[in-house]
């Protein structure tokens, strides 16, 4: 069967959102080898098929350009030589409002990308939201419990949550902020990517989950859960932070909280 | 995919101790859900990251924490990595975005002490647990051939 794919010749793709003005690259697979192939738009005054072209001959693979015109909807169908065809339902609708993170030289901003490197994202199995807000909220109480004892934490001296979060070794990527890891940058970018994309499947727990991280780095600390004071978190099942450290509860999706052994 | 797989178990054992951390426990993953296919997702690693290696050797230990959670360690010896693998739907998000990616010629430090409250630096000894645990009950994949990098490999 004929069907519509992604640029990588292998993600299908029966729906699309767009917005108007925007611009989309899709691929038409026949399935065999090329024949006269035809692209059409049900209504060319909301979706426009540009110009196809073939991109692989013998696997029957063509290059197709849409143009969202404005707002509606579409039936992109297409149909090769004996009739066998495939379709998109695309909408056009209005774009996003904006999703920017807090400027990278403010602190809430320094937060939300640590944060955002941090916790676990939308797509996997465990993801819950109201959990991972919890352990962004408890990940802020990390960084300003701190602040009361920065020599343990290569960070003598420190009086601000920036300096707590670049102290060497501390907080994977951040070490020379505002320059990031280049994986830790990716990770960021890639969350951001599908939170602004119209057509994302997970586009909207990806949103919420952006704003989370925004929310809770421009918010005050809650009140510390713990009761000698939360202090670290590391992946479930790796080496403890510190001696001084014990377990706070069960890891929350993937990452253990450590508070105090005893108050200091 | 021009490279060629070689794939091999070592016959996993359900719920052993953890050896390298007594806290949790080791699972088989294959076959889990959210663990399908991990020859796909190595083999997108290795063109990503992989270098130079014509042949990359990973081994991957699946975790179930305290809390009853299940996730992967997969070590890649050629990478010099140690990556958290958490369950997903397919496609799998690719693993060089993991929330967790060692860098053992980096990450690593050689006593508890020199951790210091990092979030993420291990020891050398955890690791080497790591390793031997992985080689005697994990699940080890050798991905042969230099698999061409590819930029459609960036998309999420």
């Amino acid at each position: 069967m004929p069907q519509f794919t992604e640029t990588d010749d292998k993600t299908a793709i029966t729906a699309l959102t767009l917005a108007p003005g925007s611009h989309r690259r899709v691929r038409f697979l026949e399935e065999q080898k090329a024949t006269t192939a035809t692209v059409k738009s049900s209504a060319p005054t909301s979706v426009k098929v540009g110009h196809s072209t073939l991109f692989d001959g013998p696997h029957g693979i063509w290059t197709v350009d849409l143009t969202a015109v404005a707002k509606g909807a579409a039936t992109v169908e297409g149909k090769r030589k004996d009739g066998g065809a495939a379709t998109i339902a695309v909408t056009v609708t209005d774009p996003l409002p904006p999703m920017t993170l807090p400027a990278d030289n403010t602190e809430s901003g320094m937060v939300a990308r640590l944060l955002l490197a941090e916790v676990m994202t939308p797509e996997y199995f465990a993801y819950d939201p109201a959990v991972a807000k919890t352990e962004m909220q408890w990940m802020v109480v990390v960084l300003h419990n701190r602040l009361s004892s920065p020599e343990r934490f290569r960070a003598r001296g420190a009086t601000t949550i920036a300096q707590i979060i670049k102290a060497e070794g501390q907080f994977a990527g951040f070490t020379d902020y505002p320059r990031m890891s280049a994986r830790v940058q990716s990770r960021i970018h890639a969350v951001l990517d599908v939170a602004k994309k119209l057509d994302a499947s997970l586009r909207d727990e990806y949103r919420a989950h952006v704003q989370a991280a925004i929310d809770v780095a421009s918010a005050p600390p809650i009140q510390d859960p713990s009761p000698n004071g939360l202090i670290g978190w590391k992946t479930a099942g790796a080496t403890s932070p510190s001696a001084e450290f014990a377990d706070f509860g069960v890891p929350k999706l993937g990452n253990q909280f450590y508070q105090w052994k005893s108050k200091p | 995919m021009d490279s060629t797989m070689r794939l091999w178990s070592l016959g996993l054992v359900a719920c052993l101790p953890l050896l390298a951390q007594p806290a949790g426990q080791f699972v088989p993953l294959r076959g889990l859900p959210g663990f399908e296919k991990p020859e796909e997702l190595l083999t997108q690693l290795a063109a990503k990251k992989g270098g130079k290696a014509e042949v990359n050797h990973f081994c991957v230990l699946g975790y179930r924490d305290k809390s009853g959670y299940t996730f992967g360690w997969v070590y890649w010896q050629e990478g010099s990595a140690l990556i958290v693998w958490d369950p997903s739907a397919l496609p799998h998000p690719p693993l060089w975005l993991s929330r967790r990616y060692l860098d053992l010629r980096r990450d690593v430090v050689a006593t508890e002490d020199q951790i210091r409250g990092s979030t993420y630096l291990v020891t050398q000894g955890w690791v080497e647990g790591v390793k031997s645990d992985c080689s005697k009950i994990g699940d080890r994949y050798v991905i042969q051939g230099h698999p061409a990098k590819s930029k459609s490999d960036d998309r999420r």
